[in-house]
């Protein structure tokens, strides 16, 4: 039983956080567009109808199943920290907002890229229903009329970025039409200019003009080098199944490393909200986060023994440090609070995008540049600004980076595509999902809907849901049981599979966002 | 176990904690208002 039912589909399926962004999605695939065409009108139409979770000031990380060749890749459209952008300007702390809390965009780089490999339609066509958004409007959603009013404070400090978002100076309530003239403009300038314009033309001009007037450090070298890049997964076996991760500077290693350590546990006979498996996924957690802290950075700047800590010995090693009885009392920083957006597509050729893409916290740094209607990140506040980290702040350099996406395949055979925002909450998440799916057999919605765990410095944040049995057992183990509403895990999961056999589509999307899913 | 509010981000003071505070409050109001009567009675 589930609270919404499996969407089952064979010529396509898209699933997005938002309803309207899949049927933007799902109108594409409709029309003969491929995944890839598909992918790149939902990430658009998101910056539009979503701009707290995502936007063109901010990045994105993508893994894509390419059905003829049936091979993956990744796709890092991470953007540096500004060349200005030392450890001796921050002495005093980065920012959480204002434009000098931005890391260089790389959002319309990730558009270019995709594009030129996999698209069949000309982008000016894909960004049609985004720029239609933008200058007729859309009608809020109830959610967007609540991060809106949570966030009016932060919102009123930038005058540009209410102008532009609040144009008639009244929140938005459920159904009022939004319109946003300028971000109208840059879109129409993308499809029509090309995406470089965004790093080297009239769109470029007009961040730098807006830095100059407000402290931000862009220049327009930083913003010459579109960040994105195609780079190898990461890939590790998980029961007969292979996991495709994002490789750093991405953290998508911890949801690998996880997975290589409950690969050593039967969980499937310990049963799904379990007190046990509950906690061998907890303890996993704090141990691949470790990890993270010790070596995860940008790979042009740092080494990262990738290959050890990916390795099943490494994990034999580790997992020797798990007490099935009692809960480990080191913990890692966590984070929790931000905001992002994750979306999937799979189209009537098996062709997958799993894509993720963020501000960062809500509404990133809060600053819009003028006259473009593009909000941007605050990802600076990444970085550390202790020299021997690994993710120390260099100019130039990538922060480690919470967004990630995955897939799996078994064999060369596409399984399953998911994600979800959340910070570090995602690779806890994805790694609950991946073990829903394959340890319990549980469907696509199912998996989503179960009752899930995040764990953070506070303790281990829970579901109501999950039996009491079970939250007592954990206690006795030593774990803090912090209760969460029965859907408060931050969240916002989208998974679709492939049935091995008839190559149908299974969609599942999760109620604790407006998330939607559809096919056809 | 307890419970977490995840919109406000604090975990959820039980009625106990919540007795103590107002319990605590009230002691320093009385003390307050000890202190405030005793630097009006020379003036009087």
């Amino acid at each position: 039983m589930t609270y919404r039912g499996v969407v089952v589909a064979r010529n396509g399926a898209v699933a997005t956080s938002q309803p309207l962004a899949t049927a933007v999605g799902l109108h594409v695939l409709q029309e003969g567009g491929n995944f890839v065409d598909a992918a790149l009108a939902i990430s658009a139409v998101l910056t539009v109808i979503e701009p707290y979770n995502s936007h063109l000031g901010g990045d994105a990380f993508v893994i894509v199943y390419d059905a003829r060749t049936r091979q993956t890749h990744a796709l890092n459209a991470s953007g540096p920290a500004p060349r200005a952008a030392t450890r001796e300007r921050f002495s005093g702390g980065i920012p959480v907002r204002g434009m000098q809390s931005a890391s260089v965009p790389g959002l319309v780089s990730a558009w270019a890229l995709l594009h030129e490999r996999y698209a069949t339609r000309e982008l000016s066509e894909l960004l049609q229903p985004a720029i239609r958004y933008a200058q007729q409007g859309f009608p809020a959603g109830y959610r967007y009329s609540q991060v809106f009013a949570a966030h009016e404070h932060l919102l009123r400090q930038f005058p540009i970025t209410w102008r532009e978002l609040v144009p008639d100076g009244e929140l938005p309530y459920p159904g009022k039409m939004v319109t946003q003239p300028n971000l109208g403009w840059t879109l129409t300038r993308i499809a029509t200019a090309g995406p470089m314009d965004f790093y080297r033309g009239d769109i470029a001009e007009r961040i730098v003009r807006h830095c100059q007037h407000h402290g931000g450090l862009f220049t327009e070298e930083d913003l010459s080098q579109p960040p994105a890049e195609w780079l190898e997964p990461l890939r590790v076996e998980y029961r007969g199944y292979t996991l495709h991760a994002q490789p750093p500077v991405s953290q998508g290693h911890i949801l690998a490393q996880m997975l290589n350590l409950l690969e050593g546990y039967d969980l499937r006979s310990m049963g799904a909200l379990s007190a046990d498996a509950i906690h061998l996924q907890v303890e996993a957690k704090k141990l691949a986060f470790a990890d993270r802290h010790a070596y995860l950075g940008d790979p042009r700047f740092v080494k990262v023994p990738m290959d050890v800590l990916l390795s099943k010995q490494y994990a034999e090693r580790r997992r020797q440090q798990i007490d099935l009885n009692r809960a480990a009392d080191r913990v890692t920083a966590g984070e929790i609070e931000h905001d992002t957006t994750y979306f999937c597509v799979v189209d009537r050729y098996g062709n997958a995008a799993s894509f993720i893409q963020s501000i960062f916290h809500s509404f990133g740094c809060a600053e819009v540049a003028e006259g473009t209607g593009i909000l941007f990140n605050n990802r600076m506040t990444g970085f550390s600004l202790d020299p021997t980290s690994p993710n120390a702040l260099e100019p130039g350099k990538r922060t480690a980076h919470t967004l990630n996406a995955y897939l799996l395949t078994r064999g060369d055979d596409l399984a399953f595509v998911g994600g979800t925002p959340g910070g570090d909450v995602q690779v806890q998440s994805n790694t609950q999902i991946i073990c829903n799916l394959i340890d319990f057999g549980m469907n696509p919605q199912e998996a989503v809907e179960a009752p899930r765990w995040q764990h953070d410095p506070e303790g281990l944040k829970i579901e109501r849901r999950v039996p009491v049995e079970s939250l007592q057992k954990l206690e006795r183990k030593g774990h803090r049981v912090l209760l969460l509403p029965d859907w408060g895990q931050s969240g916002a999961v989208q998974v679709i599979a492939v049935h091995p056999e008839s190559k149908a589509l299974l969609a599942g999307s999760d109620p604790r966002c407006d998330g939607h899913a559809a096919g056809w | 176990m307890r419970l977490y509010d995840p919109s406000e981000g604090r975990i959820i003071p039980t009625a106990m904690e919540l007795a103590e505070q107002a319990a605590e409050l009230e002691a320093r109001l009385r003390a307050l208002e000890a202190e405030l009567q005793q630097r009006k009675e020379p003036g009087e």
